[in-house]
């Protein structure tokens, strides 16, 4: 309900209906695509107890895989159909995904697991290892950033009832959704998924009834390292420019959706990221200078309301 | 007792951290039997399950299971094996469904229906609840949940941890109800019990524990019908005027048969355990005679030659 909540509270104070529109798809979009990016960051967490700091090296090289497919993809890009636009964008996406998600399990193997449950060198190994991938990222693509321009087919905007939507939005809007779907279809709906959220809440008596663990926690460390990525290549075509720190830079939204969503938790991650989305964007509208600490704010709100999180997964360990 | 036994530890030594909890344990489990794993608070029997589990790993020492040497061995293999595992926790998942919750326990395939109705037949609320979220259960139907997830497989042996720590004592005859009934189906059993009554009821051998090892193994007749013996082992204060004679013979204590532990150590845990003190009146009504409340028999746990029994 917060999330209907917040958006006739952004209603209630920008009373013009077609700005009010624009801001919210445009927020959604946002929260949609820190979701992506965020989804296995919570995950990881609740299941195996890791924080990974290094989650947002997967989304910079997941972004710089997927600009440079989409550099190769120069004719499809080029061409005015939104078929070979989206076919453009989707091989970007698998190759990004391809990536990161091979890079995830290198990540896990090498510098994640001789840190299983040492908090403190979690947090300073896996940041070392996103300092190091940043820089071979800068050694393969060169330290500037890369501009890239949406394919021709996603460029401008849709006007529907007044307002001016933008198609990538539109589009992120979309995929966002999909992907949070399919990732509740199979955390509900498949047994792999009970496994996922049973090892969440108590990975040992998981263990006791038969099923490898440590064998589902690398899938799904992978798994999450693909879904940065492909949240880089969706967040890169969003802001339209590309630089080897913009994960880096983009996790301290994503680490503000996870504290707030509840550790472990999609369904929180999922709130947690279109409430960040939708409230950056109606303040950076009322009040552009308070845009710097609202999700900030936001955080300190829910955190005092519920200290946990929105849906704690994680404290019934 | 060791010629057919379907699990050995011989001299298993853990600790945990920097505490030796485990100092040599020697146990033989014989297959198709109950075996009570008894002694006071932290002399390790709950370390000594985990140990066999392979959740904390033995420093010394090797457990066999079957023939199968499990020391080094992973949990999850352990558990297809065919170990099932009751923790004291109960270990239920809270966020998932009750049937949810059943359908992970059959980690090799679907749920068997037939087995499944045995279950509901055992444990009714568990199928009032199947589709409710098993976080919300009482106590006592999370420790059904969790003993039903032990069930939902076939399994050589069953490590049951304390299955009816701080239940109501209505719940606690379902309890022994339930465990008799994996008995009767020839069922190999390690359990952890600190209510001795239940313990007297349902255990064929007794293994009794103190400072991290076997200290007495042998019948649980014998110890059940030797009260200086259950004093020595276990501290237990069985002088006339503590105790009335015991449930086995069909009596009803004026106090109950007590938890494996001295009244000082209960003193001690005076404000800090929720658990009924099983002297309490209604809990030895519980074990060995009818409901108050409700009248009702709930003598389970002193059925078969261990007071009222209910059963046939």
């Amino acid at each position: 309900m917060l999330v209907p909540a917040l958006m006739v509270l952004g209603l209630a104070l920008i009373p013009d209906g077609p700005v009010w529109l624009t801001l919210t798809v445009s927020g959604l979009a946002m929260g949609m695509m820190i979701f992506v990016m965020a989804s296995g960051m919570t995950l990881v967490f609740g299941l195996m107890d890791v924080i990974n700091f290094g989650h947002g090296v997967f989304i910079s090289v997941g972004a710089f895989v997927g600009v440079s497919v989409l550099l190769l993809l120069g004719d499809m890009t080029g061409a005015p159909s939104l078929l070979m636009a989206l076919g453009a964008v989707m091989l970007a996406v698998v190759a990004a995904m391809l990536a990161t998600g091979l890079l995830g399990w290198a990540f896990e193997r090498v510098i994640v697991k001789p840190v299983y449950g040492a908090h403190l060198k979690q947090i300073l190994v896996t940041m070392g290892g996103l300092i190091v991938v940043e820089q071979l990222i800068i050694v393969i693509w060169g330290p500037e950033e890369i501009y890239i321009p949406r394919p021709e087919a996603l460029k401008g905007a849709v006007t529907f009832a007044g307002a001016a939507m933008e198609k990538y939005r539109l589009l992120a809007v979309a995929f966002g959704a999909v992907i949070f779907i399919a990732m509740r279809l199979v955390l509900r709906r498949t047994k792999l998924g009970l496994i996922v959220r049973a090892g969440v809440e108590n990975g040992e008596m998981v263990e006791a009834l038969g099923y490898r663990l440590r064998v589902v926690f690398i899938g799904v460390f992978v798994a999450g390292s693909a879904l940065a990525g492909l949240g880089g290549v969706m967040w890169g075509l969003y802001q339209e420019v590309i630089t080897a720190h913009m994960g880096q830079q983009i996790m301290i939204l994503i680490f503000i959706v996870v504290i707030i969503g509840g550790l472990g938790s999609v369904e929180g991650c999922f709130i947690g990221a279109l409430l960040v989305g939708l409230l950056q964007n109606y303040v950076a509208f009322l009040e552009p200078k308070a845009a710097l600490v609202s999700n900030i704010a936001l955080m300190v709100a829910i955190l005092m309301w519920r200290p946990m999180g929105m849906i704690p997964v994680v404290k019934a360990k | 007792m060791t010629s057919d036994a379907i699990l050995t530890l011989e001299g298993v030594f853990t600790d945990i951290a920097q505490y030796h909890i485990l100092n040599g344990v020697d146990l033989s489990v014989p297959r198709g039997a109950v075996t009570m794993l008894l002694g006071r608070n932290g002399v390790g029997k709950t370390t000594t399950l985990r140990t066999i589990m392979g959740h904390w790993r033995a420093r010394a020492g090797r457990v066999v299971l079957d023939g199968v040497e499990i020391t080094r061995t992973p949990t999850p293999a352990i558990a297809r094996m065919g170990v099932g595992y009751v923790p004291e926790s109960m270990g239920i998942f809270a966020d998932l469904t009750v049937e949810e919750n059943m359908i992970l326990a059959a980690a090799s395939g679907p749920l068997d229906p037939a087995r499944l109705d045995r279950i509901f037949a055992t444990f009714p609320p568990l199928r009032t609840f199947w589709k409710g979220q098993a976080g919300t259960l009482s106590g006592g139907q999370k420790q059904m949940l969790s003993i039903a997830r032990a069930m939902a497989e076939e399994r050589r042996l069953y490590l049951i941890d304390e299955p009816t720590k701080g239940l109501a004592p209505a719940i606690v005859a379902t309890m022994a109800g339930a465990l008799k009934a994996l008995k009767a189906d020839g069922a190999s059993i390690l359990m952890v019990e600190q209510n001795f009554a239940v313990a007297r009821a349902l255990g064929d051998h007794a293994a009794v524990m103190d400072q991290g090892r076997v200290i007495w193994n042998g019948a649980m007749a014998e110890l059940a019908g030797d009260a200086a013996l259950q004093a020595r082992l276990m501290g237990l204060n069985l002088q006339p005027g503590h105790l009335a004679g015991p449930v086995s013979e069909g009596r009803c204590p004026s106090r109950s048969p007590g938890y494996l532990e001295t009244r000082e150590d209960a003193e001690d845990k005076a404000g800090h355990e929720q658990r009924a003190h099983p002297c309490a009146p209604d809990r030895a009504a519980a074990i060995c005679g009818p409901h108050r409340a409700t009248g009702a028999s709930v003598a389970g746990a002193c059925a078969d030659g261990a007071g009222a029994g209910a059963d046939p």
